[in-house]
């Protein structure tokens, strides 16, 4: 058996897998944002046994290693006799993940909103339903990116977990190619530029997101 | 009329106790399930090189993929190859996900306990790689020296077991970064496969084995309580021994062939 020289071919097939990575934050940010919104909205609700739920939900997970999470959600459920696919079960490990982090962050964001606004819009008559969409979570946005941003950033390298469950993304990838190629440091240096540049995209999306949300408040 | 209440109770329990078991029992082996389902599902590890790597052609490719492939071949079966690591092995087994596991899996006791062994299908030598102007020719030579090993592997086992007192054992992720730890000299040598130590060798001509520190045995694991597969299985490894096709794939991937022992 002979090593292969690191080439284009390699690339090549480092980028084919950085399709799952891109799949799976993207079921991550999709499913942990519609659930983390829930649970943002559970986290202020009036009701106490919903604020201690969610708060339970947030202690539990965010206590609770994301490895742990796929490992339970894969292994642990078949052995329990349900056998969610590799690919559902990963989308549920992460979605359990983002959601806990961004329900905690965004209702940080939403209680950073001053309380004297919510009485004003009380004040006009708006319900809370109209409250909340015309007048809390504009502003609320402006706190909430900056941290979005800052989580996204760690759930897309935080993917590279799911190789445990057979998949070969970007991480196990370059692991790979490493092992036919004995070049270690050529390619970790090109898996590293590839999530660079997956990053940046998010870090200029999000300046560029701040940027016209503070043009339309201005 | 209490005790018989009391027996009745206790009897429920115990058939609620057994009727999973009986039910799993009861059932078909893995072995008709594969066929009835037309696939193999095969845990490998695309990182283990010669065992198993992508070529090339960026295809799974080594010695451990191709047994995969006679075995789906001989079972007339398709083969669905799933990149695993060394860790997850045992839980792919036993939670169902995989069928089998061929991946360098060295026959230990321990093992045995949670998943089963067919007969060997590779015994694997481990031994110490290092620069030839360096001689060392015994483990006793190795206090004092650092020592780099895949982590969890074989070859951290038996050199965590067997190496002198004031050996400093350094441990890497896989493969690729033990060897790259011996040609960046962070490590005085390193305890490696007999296997890949033959491609380290033929690419790094400076590098030499320098003594076998201990040899293991490996074998195809597949969950217990299932003789007719682990049957078929070693039928299979009988058969490949043969015809001849084992030992062609460890001339190629190996570096030639060696006895497999039977239990």
């Amino acid at each position: 058996m002979m090593f292969q020289h690191f080439s284009l071919a390699h690339v090549v097939y480092l980028l084919r897998a950085t399709e799952w990575t891109l799949l799976l934050s993207a079921v991550a940010l999709v499913f942990g944002g519609i659930f983390g919104a829930i649970v943002a909205l559970l986290r202020i609700s009036a009701y106490s046994p919903l604020r201690w739920l969610a708060r339970a939900y947030i202690y539990v997970v965010q206590g609770t290693p994301l490895l742990v999470l796929l490992f339970i959600a894969y292994f642990g459920l078949a052995d329990l006799g349900l056998d969610l696919p590799p690919l559902v079960a990963a989308g549920v490990g992460f979605t359990l993940y983002a959601s806990a982090f961004l329900g905690e962050i965004w209702r940080g964001s939403i209680e950073a909103v001053g309380r004297g606004q919510w009485e004003g819009s009380g004040a006009l008559g708006l319900s809370w339903a109209q409250s909340m969409r015309y007048v809390i979570v504009p502003q609320a946005l402006k706190v909430a990116i900056p941290p979005t941003v800052g989580f996204s950033v760690q759930v897309v390298k935080n993917t590279a977990l799911a190789s445990i469950v057979g998949f070969i993304e970007l991480t196990r990838a370059g692991q790979i190619v490493s092992s036919a190629t004995f070049q270690p440091l050529q390619v970790y240096l090109t898996v590293a530029a590839i999530y660079f540049v997956i990053c940046s995209v998010l870090s200029y999306l999000s300046r560029f997101a701040d940027r016209r949300i503070n043009t339309n408040a201005a | 009329m209490k005790l018989f209440g009391t027996v009745m109770l206790g009897a429920a329990m115990l058939l609620t106790a057994v009727m999973p078991a009986l039910a799993q029992g009861s059932g078909e082996s893995d072995l008709d399930t594969i066929i009835k389902r037309g696939t193999i599902n095969v845990g490998v590890g695309l990182g283990t090189p010669p065992y198993g790597f992508t070529n090339a052609q960026m295809q799974p490719d080594g010695y451990d993929v191709n047994v995969a492939k006679l075995i789906a071949r001989d079972l007339g079966v398709k083969l669905n190859l799933v990149d695993t690591t060394a860790a997850n092995r045992i839980p792919n087994l036993t939670s169902g996900k995989l069928d089998i596991v061929i991946y360098s899996f060295s026959i230990t006791p321990e093992r045995a306990k949670v998943i089963a062994f067919t007969d060997t299908y590779y015994v694997d030598k481990q031994v110490y790689v290092a620069p030839s102007a360096k001689p060392i020719d015994s483990l006793d030579g190795l206090a004092g020296k650092s020592v780099g090993v895949t982590r969890a592997s074989t070859n951290d086992i038996v050199t965590t077991k067997l190496a002198p007192k004031g050996t400093n054992i350094q441990r890497y992720d896989d493969d690729a970064t033990t060897s790259q730890a011996l040609l960046s000299n962070q490590v005085d040598g390193i305890v490696t496969s007999g296997a890949l130590a033959n491609a380290i060798e033929q690419q790094n001509p400076d590098l030499k084995t320098a003594f076998t520190v201990d040899s293991a045995p490996m074998a195809i694991g597949l969950r217990r309580n299932d003789p007719d597969l682990l049957h078929w299985l070693n039928t299979e490894i009988f058969w490949l021994k043969t015809t001849g096709e084992i030992q062609a794939l460890q001339k190629k991937f190996m570096g030639g062939a060696v006895d497999l022992p039977a239990y």
